[in-house]
């Protein structure tokens, strides 16, 4: 019977993991937090990989979030997870977290280092990969490519 | 509701007799158990974004082994700021490295997606493009390649156990020089298969087909005419020919992608015409560089 309970217990804190005021962590590179829920406004706040955010409000694909300095700021759903990031793991945690499906351990597995020996084993040129990942289309061109192609500029949902 | 609370009860029951039944084994056993699951259950799903990114770099220097990029910033600018528009329309708009694109200086008839968000076209492919809709429905084609990760399905799953279970999963300063060696085998050979998939043998028709419908879905969205994906369908099917080296190579015979083309179209309403002159001259401005 207390096995019960326990796996009840267990089910619903999972479930309570999906309420508001939950804590998300960015998983892309870089981010913009936006005034409105749209990537044609404003850019307010940059986030890194890793970073923090208490969630508000969801509205359709855009969370509402709560910015340091007491702002308030959206950010789309793909731009986050509800999964924990650790930036710089020691050994004990790269054994803990290898295989945990809650813990994003950053630079595991193929990374930067990894890169590194195959750039050397196959003697690929990758300076024009980073020079293309450097070509960045900000939120204003954006929107005045939209405008004078008279786009119908959609906002972030259907 | 009811479907809800069924869906609960059943989840209690199901979790009580898996802790029940666990009584009878020992802990090594169920070690093992549960490793074994867990490589059973990995998945190209669970490569991190960070992972994918690596890996999506990886297959653009394959590609720009085989293809020279073009440098030409008027067409490279139009192309990223359309591009990069569109991707914001798609359902996976950020990406850990975001959305770039390149033009390869080419008369190939071909376009690359890698799992990272790096999409490049040949100049061949371009030039069949009559309108900027037409630029807009090649790059919502490779995009859609992107939002449903058919580069990372390519990898054999074999390379993602071993990718994603073996004890070289390690954050970089912490992982030894035998397990980053036998890391970096595993990733060079997860390359080469996707490169082979990509570049040399193509995706899937279904995979293609998939891609076409997210392009309509993402053209629509935008206010870009879809009608004229089928427009370019036929104009490639026109330079199409079998057992040809480029496109025809990579690519399903495009004509058995315009039904399905058709009937995706079905659900979603039709372009408005306005803004089209404007659009016209920046199309003609950009084209006149390729």
């Amino acid at each position: 019977m207390k096995k019960i309970l326990l796996c009840i217990m267990v089910l619903l804190i999972a479930a309570g993991f999906q309420a508001f005021g939950e804590s998300l962590s960015i998983i892309v590179k870089e981010t913009q937090a936006r005034e409105k829920p749209s990537y044609l406004s404003k850019g307010i706040a940059k986030l890194k990989y890793g970073d923090k955010v208490d969630t508000l409000q969801l509205q359709k694909d855009w969370y509402k979030v709560k910015l340091k300095g007491g702002k308030t700021g959206w950010i789309h759903s793909s731009a986050v997870t509800n999964k924990k990031i650790v930036l710089k793991s020691s050994k004990a945690d790269a054994e803990k977290y290898a295989n945990s499906k809650d813990v994003v351990l950053a630079g595991k597995g193929f990374n930067e280092q990894v890169e590194k020996q195959y750039k050397q084993q196959s003697k690929l040129d990758f300076s024009a990969i980073d020079k293309l990942e450097k070509i960045d289309v900000t939120p204003e061109q954006k929107e005045d490519f939209l405008r004078d192609g008279q786009l119908e500029g959609w906002e972030g949902g259907e | 509701m009811r479907i809800t609370l069924t869906i609960f009860a059943l989840l209690v029951v199901f979790l009580s007799f898996s802790c029940i039944s666990l009584e009878n084994l020992s802990v090594d056993d169920i070690k093992k158990v549960v490793d074994t699951a867990d490589k059973i259950q990995k998945s190209m799903e669970d490569f991190t974004p960070e992972q994918e990114y690596y890996i999506g770099r990886a297959v653009g220097a394959q590609v720009l082994d085989r293809y020279k990029p073009y440098n030409n910033k008027k067409a490279s600018d139009y192309i990223n700021r359309l591009g990069q528009t569109l991707a914001v329309f798609s359902d996976r708009p950020e990406i850990f490295g975001g959305y770039h694109f390149m033009i390869l200086d080419s008369n190939d008839i071909n376009a690359f997606a890698t799992p990272s968000g790096l999409v490049f076209i040949t100049r061949g492919l371009l030039r069949l493009a009559e309108s900027e809709d037409g630029v807009a429905a090649i790059l919502s084609h490779e995009i859609g390649h992107i939002v449903e990760k058919h580069g990372l399905q390519s990898i054999k799953q074999a390379r993602v156990t071993e990718a994603l279970t073996s004890a070289a999963i390690t954050a970089a300063d912490t992982a030894g020089f035998e397990e980053l060696s036998k890391l970096t085998d595993t990733f060079s050979d997860s390359i080469n298969d996707i490169a082979k998939t990509m570049i040399v043998n193509g995706y899937s028709r279904d995979f293609e087909l998939q891609a076409d419908g997210i392009a309509v879905k993402i053209l629509s969205r935008v206010g870009y005419d879809p009608e004229v994906l089928v427009g370019l369908l036929e104009s490639l099917a026109e330079n199409y020919k079998s057992g040809g080296l480029d496109f025809a190579k990579t690519h399903p015979e495009p004509r058995k992608r315009i039904d399905n083309v058709k009937k995706v179209m079905k659900d979603y309403k039709p372009a408005s015409n306005a803004g089209a002159a404007t659009r016209e001259k920046r199309f003609k401005a950009f084209i006149k560089e390729i």
